[in-house]
């Protein structure tokens, strides 16, 4: 059940979402779409609701009203159990921190998501080695490889949940503030690597953060906080 | 699932202290209910495999349960007799197949030494009524011939020939020895699990024999009648502590019992085994139901220390579920790898508790025999069989509960792991 490559990547409509019935608004987006191989830097201050829209994206929580489409097909009608699969064999993510079981090793964690998705097996045709590319590209240290993650560091974790998110690649990509826990020199050249990949894999990118100097190397950006619908600012170059 | 399997066991094993002591917890628990269940279980095959081919157990009138504890299990102490005049017109009344006399009180180095017919070790059966066997040499033929059961001859080294003494009561008090007159083992007894296996048996004419030249359960001072004499006396015996009837319809057992109880002369007992068996479980039952009562108390106590470390541990689990369903499991995998943890931990520590139980019941069978405890059985009582399944089930819910607490909020959290 390949996606129609003619649809965009993510598309959302008329997204209404509260944590609670009755509860304030948490998240009002009329809307919005991606398309395939497009950047968009998700941007908002801490506690604006970033991480909920990725949630929303990743289809952990339903919202309350309003559809939300990936590579064409309405998520919010997926039973949850499709939900998850479709999660497995599509997405790719990286979080901030406690992205990998500390219990398993680097190689392992990365591996992952073809463990569980037999689609992303496939496309990954030799997932050890592809592994192994993905690690030498993002310049983690064969040394690392077999260590425990909870004995690695974080910018070494972060690799690693990069590795594991690009692994087999999956048609979207979610990253939520995944560059907060690094420091400054490292975040550049992990985010480039990062954009590098997701690039020959082509697949759609949101990346949220609170830090918008980093904005400059996405396609578009969206301000969680001042949605503008159908017309996301264009980021500057 | 390979790799949920996989991954149930590096994440055990990243927490295996915890899970180390709630197993161990667990499992003495599981010790104590089993352990209850198993001397239940024991008691009761020991107890109807001691007496499965008796239909009446015949002695002075008294607490019927003491009576077979005291003629059948020499447990209890020694107590009146019965004139031999009363046994000889039971014996012979037509409804009557066969009958046993039994005298005991004396005992040769801790074991009871039991004064019989060589008629015993036709009649006795044991066990799903198996009747006895010689392991080496034969029945009782001379006057001071002896056959031992298996667990003498095992403890004590004795093989056919030995000469033996006796001692006169439970041969705790000193100089109390039939020394003068020693016996030859002539037959050893095949084991059976019943208490044969811990008895001494000679004839009822050597009981009178050794006891020529006594009064009053000690010597006679100035007499002694020396082994070549004793055959010019009169052995019949005159008294003697219980007998075994069996009839030749299981039906008469009642009319006959109530004609025992009731005929006028001495007074006598008869009791039918199951009815005693009946009656001391009555006796145990609210003790069981205490020790029960306490078995499970304390399995609870070891469940709640088990659901507060599982609960302290719930935000790791949260984070972990997260972290895996991010990287492409699905609910139904998470769902498996919780119970698989549990499901294994209670699994483990069931097991293990039966198996240390079984352990210790095959290691302490000799004492155990001594209580008239019956022997280990081949397959599981179906008792067993439900202890152990409600104990799963105790176990399951009190331990998947946490897990699906934090199930369900992982769930409601997202993806995205939260502190
Ligand atoms: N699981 C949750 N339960 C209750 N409130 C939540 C939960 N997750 C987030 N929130 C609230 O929703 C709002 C948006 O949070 P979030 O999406 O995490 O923001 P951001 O990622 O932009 O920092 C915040 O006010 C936060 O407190
Ligand atoms: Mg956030």
């Amino acid at each position: 059940m390949d996606a129609l490559s003619g649809a965009p990547a993510v598309e959302i409509l008329g997204l209404v979402f509260r944590r609670r019935p009755g509860a304030p608004f948490c998240l009002n987006l009329a809307r919005f779409s991606l398309a395939a191989g497009e950047r968009l830097f998700l941007a908002g201050k801490s506690g604006s609701g970033k991480s909920t829209l990725l949630n929303l994206i990743g289809g952990a929580i339903a919202p309350e009203r309003g559809a939300i489409r990936l590579l064409g097909e309405d998520i919010t009608r997926f039973s949850s159990a499709r939900r998850d699969r479709f999660r497995a064999d599509h997405m790719g993510f990286i979080f901030q921190q406690f992205n990998l079981a500390p219990y398993l090793s680097a190689f392992e964690n990365a591996l992952l998501p073809c463990r569980f998705s037999p689609r992303r097996r496939a496309r990954a045709q030799h997932p050890q080695r592809e592994v192994e590319r993905l690690f030498t590209a993002l310049d983690l240290a064969p040394q690392c490889w077999k260590q425990q993650a909870a004995t690695l560091s974080v910018g070494e974790q972060q690799r690693v949940a990069a590795a594991r998110a690009l692994l087999g690649r999956p048609e979207i990509l979610l990253a939520d503030e995944p560059t907060s826990a690094l420091d400054a020199e490292r975040q550049l050249a992990f985010l480039d690597t990062l954009l590098d990949e997701a690039g020959q894999a082509r697949s759609a990118l949101v990346f949220a953060s609170h830090d918008r100097r980093l904005a400059e190397r996405f396609h578009r950006i969206l301000d969680i906080e001042h949605p503008q619908g159908d017309n996301p600012e264009d980021a500057g170059g | 699932m390979k790799i949920l399997c996989f991954l149930a066991l590096k994440s055990a094993w990243n927490r295996r202290s915890t899970l180390a002591l709630m197993f161990l917890a667990l499992t003495l628990s599981s010790v104590l209910l089993l352990a209850l269940a198993h001397v239940r279980d024991a008691a009761r095959t020991g107890f109807t495999g001691a007496v499965s081919g008796v239909d009446l157990v015949v002695g002075p009138r008294e607490n019927p349960v003491s009576l077979v504890l005291y003629a059948i299990f020499h447990l209890g102490a020694a107590r009146r007799n019965i004139a031999w005049e009363s046994y000889e017109d039971i014996a012979r009344r037509p409804e009557v197949a066969w009958s046993v006399p039994l005298a005991l009180g004396d005992s040769h180095r801790g074991f009871p030494v039991l004064g019989t017919s060589a008629d015993f070790f036709t009649h006795y059966r044991h066990g799903d009524r198996q009747p006895l066997r010689f392991a080496q040499g034969e029945n009782l033929r001379g006057l001071f011939d002896a056959v031992i059961g298996a667990e003498v001859a095992r403890a004590l080294r004795y093989r056919h020939g030995e000469r033996i003494t006796l001692s006169h009561g439970d041969g705790r008090l000193p100089g109390l020895e039939h020394a003068d007159k020693p016996f030859t083992v002539t037959g050893i007894l095949a084991p059976t699990g019943a208490p044969v296996d811990r008895t001494v048996f000679v004839s009822l004419a050597a009981i009178e024999a050794i006891h020529l030249d006594w009064q009053g359960g000690r010597p006679m001072p100035g007499v002694t009648i020396p082994v070549d004499q004793v055959q010019k006396f009169d052995l019949k015996p005159k008294t003697l502590t219980a007998f075994l009837i069996g009839l030749k319809q299981r039906a008469a057992v009642f009319r006959l019992q109530r004609e025992i109880d009731a005929q006028p002369g001495e007074a006598l007992t008869a009791v039918p085994p199951g009815v005693a068996l009946d009656e001391l479980w009555q006796m145990l039952g609210a003790v069981d139901a205490l020790l029960t009562g306490i078995s499970w108390l304390t399995l609870g106590v070891c469940l709640a220390g088990a659901a507060a470390v599982t609960l302290a541990g719930q935000n790791e689990r949260r984070r972990e579920i997260a972290i895996l369903r991010a990287a492409g499991a699905q609910r139904r995998h998470i769902a498996i790898l919780l119970f698989l943890e549990s499901g294994a931990l209670a699994l483990l520590s069931i097991a293990s508790a039966f198996c240390l139980v079984r352990l210790a019941a095959f290691v302490l069978r000799a004492q155990a025999a001594r209580w008239g405890l019956g022997p280990l059985s081949s397959g599981i009582p179906a008792a067993q069989w439900q202890l152990m399944a409600e104990m799963l089930g105790a176990m399951l819910c009190v331990t998947l509960s946490p897990l699906v607490r934090a199930y369900r909020q992982s769930l409601s959290d997202g993806l995205i792991p939260r502190l």
